[in-house]
């Protein structure tokens, strides 16, 4: 006789109707929320890898190759910046933003077309991000980020004297979600009060 | 009854006009003090707002409020007063576009324009101001070592960061920037302090991200 029988163990079938339907409803409910909450998870760090991604690329994408060290740029060059920059800015970026974005990649080589003022160098420290926010295909978030630059200025005799400014920085995005993948689609970009230049 | 004094009466002719021409020339000289030491002078002096700015580039002068942490735009007022820009419709209206003016009231209190304290709002009363200031030079995204300007002008920049012009300095030297090493057209400002800072304040923006756009405004000496 086993110990069922004698009334000691549970069984299914000695659950009543009702709870087991209940029991299994509370089970199908908390495995979506579990589901639920890792797909959210996920698109949290997506949102989260797409924003750091984006800071990255457009501090970092205005950079003459290696190679060039001083002087008029050449249209090569130039061709050579562009074509790369959007490559990576395109990753990030989509629709008005994008637009403005390689706007403001095409007016960094100016400024350093004419050779006076030369990038050396460039990047990104430090980025908090804060506040995402999902709502289906629609995302927001902010973030700070500590931006540096090296720029030189060829003065008489060819002589560059280089500047390192660093300036703290804060943003706000709003991102969506484009055949599975999330693009910055305006995004706001302020001087922490006390950085500016 | 006639109470002339005697005295006049019995002054030659001569003497009446003498003393009239000396009291004419005491009045005109009193008057041109008044002019040169109380109120600035009649006529914008470039090299008198950039000594100002030079003497007050860190440091708050006490006769004006101080508008901390953004205290740019005060700081370049104060500068084209001392110049000798005069105040416009001093006590009228603190937001019309032609008012210039900032007043010490009684227990601490100002009365002031937003002109004199507010970016856009300077550059708007300088460009209708007569004669005021022009815009010679909109800088972006060029940044070479010379602005375009001259000592006395004012310079405003915009971050591009959806906020429009929101900086300003006052252009006072040209030469070697003391801090970068870099030489051209030089600033002073406040906000972040800044003593002969190169103008378009490359060396001190990092933030490649954004473009900033700046607007030279020549100020007219016959303010």
């Amino acid at each position: 006789m086993s110990l069922s029988n004698r009334g000691f163990g549970i069984t299914l079938y000695r659950i009543p109707r009702w709870l087991r339907y209940s029991l299994a409803t509370a089970l199908a409910i908390a495995a979506l929320a579990v589901a639920l909450t890792a797909s959210a998870a996920l698109d949290s760090n997506a949102v989260r890898a797409a924003v750091n991604g984006a800071i990255h690329a457009q501090q970092e994408d205005s950079l003459p190759p290696p190679a060039y060290t001083g002087g008029p740029m050449s249209s090569a060059i130039q061709a050579s910046i562009t074509a790369e920059g959007t490559k990576d800015l395109d990753n990030y970026f989509a629709g008005p933003e994008l637009a403005a974005r390689l706007g403001t990649l095409q007016d960094n080589i100016k400024q350093q077309a004419s050779g006076e003022t030369l990038y050396l160098g460039a990047g990104v420290t430090g980025i908090e991000i804060s506040d995402v926010q999902i709502n289906g295909d629609d995302a927001t978030a902010t973030a700070t980020a500590d931006v540096w630059a090296t720029f030189g200025q060829v003065q008489d005799g060819g002589k560059i004297v280089t500047a390192t400014p660093t300036n703290s920085m804060n943003y706000s995005f709003t991102l969506s979600r484009i055949n599975g993948t999330w693009y910055v689609v305006h995004e706001r970009i302020t001087f922490a009060p006390g950085s500016e230049p | 009854m006639n109470y002339e004094p005697r005295l006049m009466d019995a002054a030659p002719r001569a003497g009446n006009r003498s003393l009239r021409a000396r009291s004419l020339i005491a009045a005109v000289a009193v008057s041109l003090m008044t002019i040169v030491f109380i109120s600035p002078v009649a006529a914008y002096n470039p090299a008198n707002a950039a000594a100002y700015a030079d003497l007050w580039w860190h440091s708050r002068n006490s006769a004006y409020k101080n508008f901390d942490p953004n205290d740019c735009t005060n700081f370049v007022s104060q500068s084209l007063h001392a110049g000798g820009y005069p105040f416009q419709n001093d006590g009228g209206s603190n937001t019309h576009y032609q008012n210039w003016f900032i007043d010490s009231l009684p227990f601490g209190q100002w009365n002031w324009s937003h002109t004199w304290s507010v970016a856009p709002d300077l550059l708007n009363f300088l460009y209708y101001d007569s004669p005021g200031g022009s815009p010679i030079a909109y800088k972006a995204p060029l940044q070479g070592g010379t602005s375009g300007g001259s000592t006395g002008d004012v310079i405003f920049y915009d971050w591009s960061d959806s906020q429009g012009v929101s900086h300003d300095a006052i252009q006072v030297a040209y030469g070697t920037d003391p801090v970068s090493g870099w030489v051209g057209s030089l600033v002073d400002a406040h906000a972040t302090d800044h003593r002969h800072a190169i103008w378009h304040l490359r060396p001190y923006n990092g933030n490649l991200a954004s473009i900033t756009y700046i607007t030279v405004v020549h100020v007219s000496s016959s303010n």
